[in-house]
């Protein structure tokens, strides 16, 4: 564990980031971020929550880039972050639109109560 | 150099604070396990990181990793209780569609009840307006028989009424307080006879249809004579006058009971009999014609 401390000291030294590599390429989750990225465009996050899914995507081209420039532990921090932000923006679009079925679902019954109060008035 | 500070970074307090906050709610405990199960792992994993390694950094990270998966919990959350809620206005919105089509077949019912019963009444008052109708009819039909039966009695009565005057008149009778009184005249009679003449029945024809029509009539015939002669034989001669004028009656029909004869002799004069036309005049015979009453009066004497 000492090791990995100091090994984490010397990569906050400028200049010694090629010591890094202790920190492997983190292949896995840019790909996770990949998917959750492209699920969250896929599903209605860009109608309810464009902003968290911009960010996601902000994000995920971040940690490309930082994999690029062999910036490992940062490419691995954006891709994890973009992976929950996606997964966020996910959850608040489906919540919102739970919450719009709820809300044509009352607006259907008032409609409806409505429309059977007038009829049993004329009767 | 941030990495080498001691003190305890607030980010990780704060997602310390959050993720108590999550877990004590009941709703996220119940909607949102997993994501605040992964929350927890977040956690973990920055107490570690500062605790082991006080790499500040990292623990920035996994406790910005910490909020946004409690953020995740408390969307799941929310979405599952609009997803109840909606399926709990599906089961309201299935019980008000079914209470308005009740309300509408109710509606329709009582409709179609009152137009059959506004047209049950209808029925009932054209059949009662007919009723009335046809009673009125026979009514004034019974009216019209009434009113036509006394028109034929009154027409009846007012012709034999004139039937009677036509009589009556031809009669010559003359009212007095004892009835109808016809005089005839003493042709009828020869010269102190009692047998009458032939054309005495030209004068006494006339009262014999009269009595045959008027079955309820009584006559009286009463002989009267001048004052020439004793009283008895004036009496006697007009008595006898009487009784041939009755018997010619009762051979002509008419029922002995109907006729009554009284001789009555010179004692009821109508004209003074110092002269031959008095005398002429008071030589007569006088049938009264009594009127219903008193032929009814009479009868049962």
């Amino acid at each position: 564990m000492t090791l990995t401390k100091s090994g984490l000291a010397l990569c906050l030294v400028p200049g010694l980031l090629a010591a890094c590599s202790t920190a492997h390429a983190p292949r896995e989750q840019l790909g996770a971020a990949e998917t959750a990225v492209r699920q969250a465009q896929a599903s209605q996050a860009p109608q309810y929550a464009p902003a968290e899914l911009r960010m996601a995507a902000d994000k995920l081209e971040a940690a490309r880039r930082a994999m690029r420039e062999e910036k490992y532990h940062e490419a691995r921090r954006l891709a994890e972050q973009a992976t929950v932000d996606a997964q966020l923006a996910e959850a608040k679009a489906r919540d919102a639109q739970s919450q719009q079925t709820a809300r044509e679902m009352r607006a259907n019954i008032e409609t409806l109560r409505r429309e059977a109060e007038r009829n049993s008035i004329t009767r | 150099m941030a990495g080498c500070s001691a003190t305890r970074p607030d980010a990780l307090d704060e997602a310390r604070e959050n993720l108590e906050r999550a877990q004590q709610d009941p709703i996220l405990a119940k909607n949102g396990e997993v994501a605040l199960y992964e929350a927890r792992q977040s956690y973990a994993r920055a107490e570690h990181a500062w605790d082991k390694d006080r790499d500040e950094r990292e623990v920035e990270h996994l406790a910005y990793l910490t909020n946004q998966k409690i953020e995740i919990a408390r969307e799941m959350a929310k979405q599952k209780a609009a997803e109840a809620e909606t399926q709990r206005l599906a089961a309201e919105r299935e019980r008000v569609v079914v209470e308005a089509r009740t309300r509408e077949a109710e509606a329709a019912r009582r409709l179609a009840e009152s137009r059959g019963r506004e047209a049950d009444a209808a029925r009932d008052e054209a059949a009662a307006r007919a009723r009335e109708a046809e009673i009125a009819r026979q009514q004034s039909e019974r009216r019209a028989e009434v009113i036509e039966q006394q028109r034929q009695r009154a027409q009846d009565v007012a012709a034999q009424n004139k039937r009677l005057e036509e009589q009556l008149a031809d009669l010559k009778a003359r009212e007095t307080e004892r009835g109808l009184e016809v005089t005839l005249s003493s042709v009828l009679f020869d010269f102190d006879k009692a047998s009458l003449k032939p054309g005495a029945e030209r004068s006494l024809a006339p009262l014999v249809e009269f009595l045959k029509s008027n079955p309820d009539r009584r006559i009286t015939i009463e002989g009267h004579t001048d004052s020439v002669g004793t009283d008895a034989y004036n009496r006697q001669l007009s008595q006898q006058r009487a009784d041939a004028v009755r018997d010619w009656f009762v051979q002509h029909g008419i029922n002995a009971e109907r006729v009554a004869a009284r001789g009555m002799g010179p004692e009821y004069p109508v004209a003074s009999n110092d002269n031959i036309a008095g005398r002429q005049a008071n030589r007569r015979v006088q049938i009264i014609i009594q009127s219903p009453e008193q032929s009814a009066a009479n009868s049962r004497g």
